[in-house]
């Protein structure tokens, strides 16, 4: 590929999907210090596989699939995840109401929760992974995938209330 | 377990979201680019080190085929040592041509006996070399057949007179001599074993250390690089 080893096409793809990409990073990692040092470590894999992209789907795409996959390794690597084997799990569904939440306060919910659910929920309802490709990302099995998300959706549902409580003063 | 109004939300405004990286950012990812294009082309080097260990691995191959060839000729040497003391019996219980012959006179003006020991020793060529072994009184060796005899021959002998009179043949004597030492065949093989195994090891040795030199200051520059 033209863009390989060349110095100015690479700052152009990088100048069109940094800032993007490093509000990925910043879901999955708490510090956006660290989520930038890990986005620039994705974009080093991204220069030097160019020539693996297959042009099926959209190149977007294909950068915000490795951003994710180094976020994941990098907590992984930091901090061995526990995921408890509970295959059991709940229909949690949030209350059907139109979110008054701003970015910043969806961002600081899902700091929030321990890593384990934080990376189940947003690979499946912020990337749109099915629960048996997160299984697979993960190394756990389907089960557990659920399990992690209905515990995650219970705990941001008890946020958003606390914080609805808060906002209307009646806490 | 379907995403629902409230997680539609939430991905959307997490999608839409951009956060501006820092400006060292791309400083940062630009070295990092530099040091990995520069890495590329030493692939040559990986090569090159693998290539000197391979020139090593054959060098220690050639040692030891080396060792294998001079253990076999130890071997062979060893086996020959017994034949070549049958062949020293041999020679011992050939026949032996006794002459006293009369000496050159001495200063005195007197002619002295001398006994003659001709010895003809086969050789494995076939060829018969004859051997002439000289008794001297002074030796006090002397072939006789009676006492009187023996009275006669015990007289005073030039030594210088009678090494001139061993003739040409002087180097078959050392032969013989050779053929009487006895060669304990074990301890030669030892000794020759013990000496070869440490040659062998101080090479073997050499060779990985300088290998080992090589490999680590090529991995070093490449490191460093």
């Amino acid at each position: 590929m033209a863009v390989e080893n060349n110095r100015h096409a690479q700052h152009k793809i990088y100048s069109l999907f940094a800032p993007k990409m490093l509000s990925v990073c910043r879901q999955y990692l708490k510090d956006v210090h660290l989520a930038e040092d890990v986005m620039i470590t994705a974009f080093m894999k991204v220069f030097t596989n160019l020539k693996t992209f297959e042009h099926k789907g959209s190149f977007e795409g294909w950068i915000r699939r490795i951003m994710v996959n180094e976020c994941i390794s990098h907590i992984r690597v930091q901090k061995p995840v526990k995921f408890t084997e509970d295959e059991s799990y709940f229909e949690e569904r949030f209350n059907d109401i139109e979110s008054q939440l701003s970015v910043d306060d969806i961002q600081f919910l899902i700091d929030k929760l321990p890593d384990g659910y934080r990376m189940v929920f947003n690979l499946y309802a912020v990337e749109g992974y099915k629960h048996h490709e997160i299984g697979k990302m993960l190394g756990i099995s389907e089960g557990t995938s659920k399990s992690q998300l209905s515990h995650a959706r219970k705990m941001l549902q008890e946020q958003i209330n606390k914080l609805k409580n808060y906002q209307n003063g009646t806490e | 377990m379907e995403p629902n109004k409230l997680e539609e939300d939430f991905r959307d405004k997490l999608n839409s979201r951009t956060i501006q990286p820092s400006e060292m950012a791309w400083d940062r990812l630009d070295a990092m680019l530099s040091v990995s294009e520069k890495k590329k082309p030493k692939r040559s080097n990986k090569w090159l080190s693998m290539a000197a260990v391979f020139v090593g691995m054959l060098f220690v191959g050639t040692l030891l085929m080396e060792q294998q060839k001079q253990d076999q000729k130890i071997k062979e040497t060893i086996k020959m040592a017994p034949v070549q003391d049958s062949i020293t019996t041999e020679t011992i219980t050939e026949p032996r041509v006794i002459e006293t012959v009369l000496s050159e006179p001495t200063k005195n003006g007197r002619k002295e006996i001398v006994t003659v020991v001709k010895t003809a020793t086969k050789v494995e060529s076939g060829t018969i070399i004859e051997q002439q072994t000289v008794i001297t009184p002074e030796t006090q060796i002397v072939e006789a057949t009676s006492p009187k005899e023996i009275k006669k021959v015990a007289t005073m002998v030039d030594a210088v007179s009678l090494l001139a009179s061993v003739d040409k043949n002087a180097p078959t004597k050392s032969t013989i001599k050779k053929g009487n030492v006895k060669v304990d065949a074990n301890s030669l093989l030892s000794t020759v074993e013990g000496e070869i195994t440490t040659d062998y090891r101080e090479g073997v040795f050499q060779t990985i250390n300088r290998n080992f030199k090589t490999v680590k200051s090529a991995v070093a520059n490449r490191n460093t690089e």
